[in-house]
């Protein structure tokens, strides 16, 4: 599995620098890649958090349109084998010349149980910024704030439990907020 | 072993996750999934909690009985709070069933240690959580919350049952309420426990660990989701062991047990959190 998460980082490096995303691991791959939209750009690198919403350190990779971003993160932190697995799915709409933009998507975080795991889903809306770039380094970094809101947990053999608002102690446990930053490469123009 | 599982297993020992393995305590006698906290202390859902098992074994090791002291009729209730005015189950009713528990064969809790009750005198006496006891509805709560004790330490002698009982409350002064009403005999061992909630304006129950000085605080349980590692130092400090209470589990929850070792939690969802213990 290592193995295959150090050709993933390859890869992206490879899609940063205007390479083929494809086959990282062919001797010699660097092949021409094929030409972007106009003012499409591709990213790789790196998802970092201090707080406990999701393992502190993924990988995401995405596609930025300009006035929309796609990205999908996954987490290389299961093989420390806490048993817990974050993926996210985030669309980011840009609402400024700036570069702010409001997001959303969806985080799945599988918890290892006894028997199986159990899937808990979250609705995950935020607003985001992107920071100052470092000098001509191709190097993209945004900064997000998070509300993740925990609709369904299913799976592990247990019952599936859907959030509810009849009263607080339905839903005060189920919305966290959080932080991430993401560091990425990235082949958009200065 | 493979290299990548020594790498792994370097890392979990340099920085301590190993899995903790805090007891499992029913919140609120209600921890059968799905969650469902308008069944918080009602008897049926005491009764399916007492009854869950997983593999054979049973999954809890212990349970949170509420009582309520409902100040407009002076009565002891089995409640989380009224904001059902049509509860009347006396606060004894799940004690004598809890007796009834105990006759039976069988372990009572998962690992075979000692069963643990928690009995939490409730800080308020109406649907107005800023509505407190009197001094004489706090005396007589306190009594109210010995009659539960007498019936689960007896049972616990007749049936030779291993049962702890820990008086919990956000109230100091319920509290000291309790430690004047102690009876001539206690059979069975008892302590007393700090509950520290949902921060203001969230909540207004919860008071500072100061206001319980001069009390033999042995736990203080807080909700993991509001805790500051200012709290978590004052609570260590004190001399008192760290517990976690909270309504749903969440993947912060869990980060939370990893990282402060809580020594019980108290829990809605009994058989996630042991499957997830026992992994």
């Amino acid at each position: 599995m290592a193995k295959h998460l150090m050709y993933g980082v390859l890869a992206g490096v490879a899609i940063a620098r205007g390479g083929t995303p494809a086959r990282a691991d062919a001797p010699g791959a660097s092949g021409t890649a094929a030409p972007a939209e106009p003012g499409t750009a591709l990213h790789a690198g790196l998802n970092l958090r201090a707080d406990s919403g999701a393992h502190p350190v993924r990988l995401i990779a995405g596609i930025d349109t300009g006035p929309f971003d796609l990205s999908l993160t996954v987490d290389p932190m299961f093989l420390i084998d806490d048993g817990q697995i974050d993926t996210d799915l985030l669309a980011t709409a840009r609402v400024s010349e700036g570069g702010w933009g409001v997001l959303g998507g969806w985080r799945t975080t599988a918890i290892g149980i006894l028997g199986g795991r159990q899937y808990q889903e979250k609705l995950v809306l935020g607003i985001g910024a992107p920071l100052p770039r470092v000098g001509d380094l191709p190097i993209r970094t945004r900064w997000t704030l998070e509300a993740a809101t925990l609709l369904v947990k299913h799976g592990g053999g247990l019952p599936t439990d859907w959030i509810s608002f009849a009263e607080g102690r339905d839903f005060v446990d189920l919305i966290n907020f959080g932080m991430f930053i993401t560091i990425e490469l990235t082949n958009a123009p200065r | 072993m493979r290299r990548a599982e020594l790498v792994a297993a370097a890392i979990l020992g340099l920085a301590g996750c190993s899995q903790p393995h805090p007891i499992v305590i029913c919140h609120n006698a209600n921890c059968g999934e799905p969650t469902d906290p308008a069944r918080d202390d009602t008897l049926p859902a005491f009764r399916e909690s007492l009854a869950l098992e997983d593999r054979g074994r049973p999954v809890i090791d212990g349970i949170e009985l509420d009582s309520f002291w409902r100040g407009s009729d002076g009565v002891c209730l089995y409640a989380h709070d009224v904001s059902n005015f049509a509860e009347n189950t006396p606060a004894t009713a799940p004690a004598v069933e809890l007796a009834a528990h105990f006759a039976k064969d069988g372990p009572i809790t998962f690992a075979d240690t000692p069963f643990l009750v928690l009995l939490e005198l409730k800080a308020y006496v109406s649907a107005d959580t800023k509505d407190r006891h009197t001094p004489e509805q706090r005396t007589r709560h306190a009594l109210c919350a010995w009659d539960i004790y007498k019936i689960i330490a007896d049972a616990a002698v007749a049936s030779q049952r291993d049962v702890e009982i820990e008086f919990q409350s956000f109230s100091p002064d319920l509290l000291r309420a309790v430690i004047a009403a102690t009876p001539a005999t206690t059979p069975v061992p008892y302590s007393f426990g700090a509950l520290q909630g949902l921060p203001s304006p969230l909540d207004d129950q919860s008071h500072p660990l100061r206001d319980y000085s001069g009390l033999p605080i042995s736990d203080v349980q807080v909700h993991p989701g509001f805790m500051t590692d200012a709290q978590h130092e004052a609570v260590l400090s004190s001399g008192a062991q760290l517990s976690f209470f909270w309504f749903s589990t969440t993947n912060e929850t869990f980060a939370a047990i990893r990282k402060y070792r809580p020594w019980a939690v108290d829990t809605s969802e009994a058989r996630l959190m042991r499957r997830w213990l026992e992994r």
